[in-house]
């Protein structure tokens, strides 16, 4: 079953123009400026991490820098929280793992 | 180990104040010394000032009138203005990570690390949210109050799906009328605390703070025109989904604080709100050597302070929700006291007797939501700690369960040891495991440096790094009657 998204709220204006980042192999369209969770969420991907032991999936939870479980993996940057990174076009995202 | 001494040599002299957190009551700060001539650096973890309830969209955003986002824009655009003044440094996306000697402040970030000596350190790095783990909370669209009002405040996005919102205090009715307002599909919202027992604090709210008053009566409003069933003494027991969620399951909240399953009900919910109180965050206090109390009706373990809001830390002063669960109202206020103590000027009378007014109101109220039992969701096989994904059945497991002590149980079993640094399980683990809110103060592990994950090349940038002292040591202060 296909995850609801998330929408940007009625009257908010993003950014003006697209770009593009790869996550899992996808690509993502983002607004200059939106974060990768933002773009992500909006995009329909719920799970930004999985469990180093258990292979859990785990998405977007405390939105303020503090529980980590947003992080996501960024070719050339390694382990970031993807609720404070802005999305860059041509990045290349995958699923945290082992890193966390 | 010995009490750190800030000796504020500097206080006088040209060395700025670090002021830690650019929140409302460091912001307020930062502005009312600046007007006193004083230089201020301001360190911040996030990329925009504003801290939680100011929290900003992303640069170049911006918003039609119609757009329905709860948030006070004039008076962070009147704040913001300091951040313009020759005399502040803002260091955004930086982590103050250690305190090497008195009045120095380590900080690390993509614009540089190094160390700064100040004349005066204010910490207003704010509050934290409380964890009621149950089972299935680790699931994606499970999160936080707070992790929900910045989908609106600092991504502008609002879920499709349907909405929950479950907790215990204010910021239930906060995450769910932002909610709402934002034009999502919130069904259900569910506050643990009788109603009943809410009542003598707005009691007592209509004279201390009808403005705080009539922005919740506005908020219930949005919440009930949303078409959302209100339910006081109802808990989330459960979340069920297996890559994402799919239901929740509320329940009264029994006697005993755990959810009577026999009056279970299952709901539809593609996202579930969590707010289940804050608490402040103590461990800039704590490094730097404060002494701290156990107080309830401040939400918590906070640094003991003088009627200037100086620590017992000389040169280090603690303001907002981090020495004190009270909200934006009480933190400007406090931003600007501390700020007068600081460049030694009497503060206006008007906001000394503000702050008594809204002091007393806002102890009233964080003791109206204290609830008589802790709530108790969790099962054996429920995850307490959510990084190094240790179930309850593993804690009660661990030889070192019984000790009594939260730091022996962190050495053995890795409670406490994943990248949140136990800010979201150790507190938690305590009540599970039935340690007094004194003994697991007493047995906290201490808070080392760095104070938050910092990547090793931003440590190696600071040339000067030496060993880092580790002075968290909690010291309580005697009880009071």
């Amino acid at each position: 079953m296909p995850q609801p998204k998330m929408r940007f709220i009625p009257g908010v204006v993003p950014n003006a123009g697209t770009l593009s980042f790869s996550f899992e192999g996808n690509e993502i369209p983002a607004r200059p400026g939106e974060t990768v969770a933002s773009a992500l969420m909006r995009a329909g991907v719920p799970v930004l991490r999985r469990t180093r032991i258990e292979n859990q999936p785990r998405g977007y939870f405390c939105g303020m820098g503090i529980c980590w479980e947003c992080a996501v993996f960024v070719e050339g940057t390694g382990v970031v929280r993807s609720c404070g990174e802005p999305a860059r076009p041509g990045m290349v995202v995958r699923l945290a793992e082992a890193e966390v | 180990m010995a009490n750190p001494v800030f000796t504020p040599t500097n206080a006088n002299s040209d060395a700025p104040v670090i002021v830690i957190g650019a929140g409302p009551a460091g912001l307020a700060c930062a502005q009312e010394l600046v007007a006193g001539n004083r230089r201020v650096v301001l360190i911040d973890d996030n990329i925009q000032p504003g801290g939680q309830y100011f929290r900003q969209l992303p640069p170049g955003y911006s918003t039609a009138p119609r757009a329905r986002l709860m948030r006070d824009k004039a008076r962070y655009d009147d704040l913001a203005r300091v951040l313009d003044s020759p005399l502040l440094t803002h260091l955004p996306r930086t982590t103050a990570w250690s305190f090497p000697q008195p009045g120095t402040v380590a900080h690390a970030g993509p614009l540089g690390s190094g160390r700064i000596a100040g004349s005066a350190v204010v910490i207003a790095t704010g509050a934290q949210e409380r964890s009621m783990p149950f089972p299935g909370w680790t699931l994606p669209g499970v999160i936080s109050a707070g992790g929900c009002l910045n989908l609106a405040k600092a991504h502008g996005l609002v879920p499709e799906g349907r909405v929950v919102v479950a907790g215990n205090g204010p910021l239930v009715l906060v995450a769910a009328a932002t909610m709402a307002a934002a034009g999502a599909r919130v069904t259900t919202v569910a506050e643990a605390q009788q109603s009943r027992r809410l009542a003598g604090a707005a009691l007592s709210g209509v004279v201390a703070a009808p403005g705080i008053l009539a922005k919740a009566a506005q908020y219930r409003a949005q919440i009930l025109r949303a078409g959302a069933a209100w339910k006081t003494g109802w808990m989330v027991s459960r979340a069920h989904g297996d890559e994402t969620l799919r239901e929740v399951s509320i329940a009264p909240v029994g006697p005993d604080g755990r959810p009577d399953l026999t009056r279970e009900r299952t709901i539809p919910a593609d996202l579930l709100v969590l707010g289940y109180g804050l608490m402040p965050g103590s461990d800039a206090a704590r490094l730097l050597g404060c002494r701290m109390e156990l107080r309830p009706d401040l939400g918590g373990l906070v640094p003991v302070r003088g009627p200037d809001l100086q620590t017992s830390t000389a040169g280090v002063y603690a303001v907002g929700d981090g020495a004190g669960i009270g909200g934006v109202e009480v933190a400007l206020i406090e931003g600007r006291l501390a700020a007068h103590a600081i460049l030694g000027t009497p503060a206006p009378k008007q906001l000394a007797h503000r702050y008594r007014t809204l002091d007393r109101f806002r102890r009233a109220l964080n003791s109206a939501y204290v609830l008589p039992t802790p709530l108790r969701a969790a099962d054996d096989d429920t995850i307490i700690c959510r990084c190094e994904e240790l179930r309850l059945r593993d804690l009660k497991a661990d030889g070192n369960a019984a000790s009594g002590s939260l730091n022996t149980l962190k050495t053995s079993s890795r409670l406490g040891m994943g990248r949140c640094q136990g800010r979201n399980c150790l507190h938690t683990a305590a009540g599970l495991l039935g340690l007094s809110p004194e003994t697991m103060v007493e047995t906290m592990p201490r808070f080392r440096p760095p104070l938050r994950p910092v990547p090793l090349a931003r440590l190696a940038a600071d040339r000067d790094a030496g060993p880092a002292r580790e002075p968290d040591e909690i010291i309580l202060s005697e009880a009071k009657d």
